[in-house]
């Protein structure tokens, strides 16, 4: 997981209202080559929480020198944009879990990939309606569906194949 | 995937269905990598984003990455979400270049708003019409994940959406729940005509209305009069034929050819050779 992406995720267990930052325990992190292109970068800047990423960067080991406030006319200074690159997008948490600030619930990562998925009674629904009460699926039956299907004139095709072609 | 057999999403849920062996499949056959690549490419062009500007794009149900091959020729940075670990672990073993994140669509995008500049999807949101456990109820699961997706795209983002709908009531049941949520927009249909080739896109704007961009191959549905009934000369056609075969005329090799061209398939252009008698050989 880029730490770019970890400036964008939050955490959406039920009941949490900010759930931002996410605070990084890393036990494995690599530094990965990626292309620099000065106009990405400086186009996500503003998108960015700065203090969030400085606090991620520092929590990895790897701040290069990234200022606490945000440098201004950083579109024309192309050595603090590789920087900010460098941290954005080269540095990669490998193995570790992301804890949400609020609940304390901890997102494992594993292989680079985080998982946010929630439990069932994490969930913003849970709760919400009783067991059972959504248990039948919302598609039509089955005959609903050959009629309506929009390759549903397969029969009719063979009906009407000794006619005239049309 | 849809046009034969059964719908995928009836078998089971999509964190079993794509399981190892499916997920082999979307890295070895390349019928359906080239498929997908095509539908992807097709997505990004309807997302109608700034040239020449390199954008932050989230990928729903991204799986393999094969769509996300597609952002990264074009200079994008990309966020992959799918609910398929197996299907990730193939992405990651292609090494594609976007980040993968492991999570469920209708347990709404942990994504801080206004992060994306664009969204795009293939055939992943006719899962979320399932109801896999009996917590999970389709139009509020479509309903979280479509107001999570509104304040995670930026002012004046697009999604497209491509999906194989299954009827009329669930392209409904999606597309409103999808204008619940705050989102413009509607389905594009490419190819009409045909049955194989017809595609259907779901293309929403956020905040800013946009004009709907037109289906391939759908210009001449626009001819039609309403309310009418058009001459046709379908039956005449052939009673003055007198005997000949139905299927050897010029008229007939032009009609078919019109035909395929409206499906959107290859056809050669008409010249004075099309249909034309040869010589007579000894």
């Amino acid at each position: 997981m880029k730490l770019l992406t970890h400036n964008m995720l939050t955490s959406h267990v039920k009941g949490v209202t900010k759930g931002y930052p996410l605070l990084i325990k890393a036990t494995e992190v690599k530094v990965n080559e990626v292309e620099f292109n000065s106009q990405f970068v400086s186009r996500m800047i503003p998108k960015l929480e700065w203090s969030a990423l400085v606090q991620a960067a520092e929590g990895l080991g790897h701040l290069e020198d990234l200022p606490a406030e945000l440098v201004s006319d950083y579109e024309n200074n192309e050595e603090f944009l590789k920087k900010v690159h460098k941290v954005l997008l080269e540095v990669e948490v490998v193995e570790g879990s992301l804890q949400c600030p609020e609940s304390g619930r901890e997102f494992p990562i594993s292989r680079g990939v985080p998982n946010m998925l929630l439990n069932e009674d994490e969930d913003v629904f849970s709760g919400a309606f009783g067991p059972g009460g959504s248990s039948s699926r919302l598609t039509v039956s089955p005959r609903r569906l050959v009629s309506l299907h929009p390759a549903g004139s397969v029969w009719r095709w063979g009906r009407s194949r000794n006619k005239v072609e049309n | 995937m849809a046009s034969s057999g059964r719908r995928p999403e009836h078998m089971a849920p999509p964190e079993v269905f794509y399981n190892q062996d499916e997920a082999k499949k979307y890295s070895q056959n390349s019928r359906m990598m080239e498929i997908q690549s095509q539908m992807s490419e097709r997505a990004v062009e309807l997302l109608n984003l700034p040239e020449g500007q390199p954008c932050f794009l989230l990928d729903v149900g991204c799986g393999s990455g094969l769509s996300g091959d597609y952002l990264s020729e074009e200079g994008h940075v990309w966020v992959g979400v799918d609910i398929s670990t197996a299907m990730l672990d193939v992405a990651m073993e292609r090494e594609v270049e976007g980040d993968l994140v492991l999570g469920d669509m209708g347990q709404g995008m942990p994504f801080k708003p206004g992060t994306f500049d664009g969204c795009i999807s293939i055939s992943a949101l006719q899962w979320l019409c399932n109801a896999d456990k009996t917590s999970h109820s389709p139009p509020k699961r479509l309903h979280r994940f479509f107001s999570t997706l509104y304040s995670s795209l930026s002012r004046g983002g697009r999604a497209v959406f491509q999906l194989y709908p299954e009827n009329s009531e669930q392209l409904e049941l999606i597309t409103s729940q999808a204008m619940r949520a705050g989102f413009s927009g509607g389905m594009v249909v490419d190819y009409p005509n045909s049955s194989k080739a017809k595609k259907f896109f779901l293309c929403l704007f956020a905040g800013a209305s946009g004009v709907l961009p037109k289906g391939l191959g759908s210009e001449t549905l626009a001819r039609n009069v309403p309310d009418q009934v058009q001459f046709s000369g379908q039956r005449t056609r052939f009673k003055n034929m007198k005997g000949k075969s139905v299927k050897k005329g010029k008229d007939w090799i032009l009609d078919k050819k019109e035909r395929r061209r409206r499906q959107g398939r290859e056809v050669r252009a008409d010249t004075k050779y099309t249909g034309r008698h040869r010589k007579p050989h000894f």
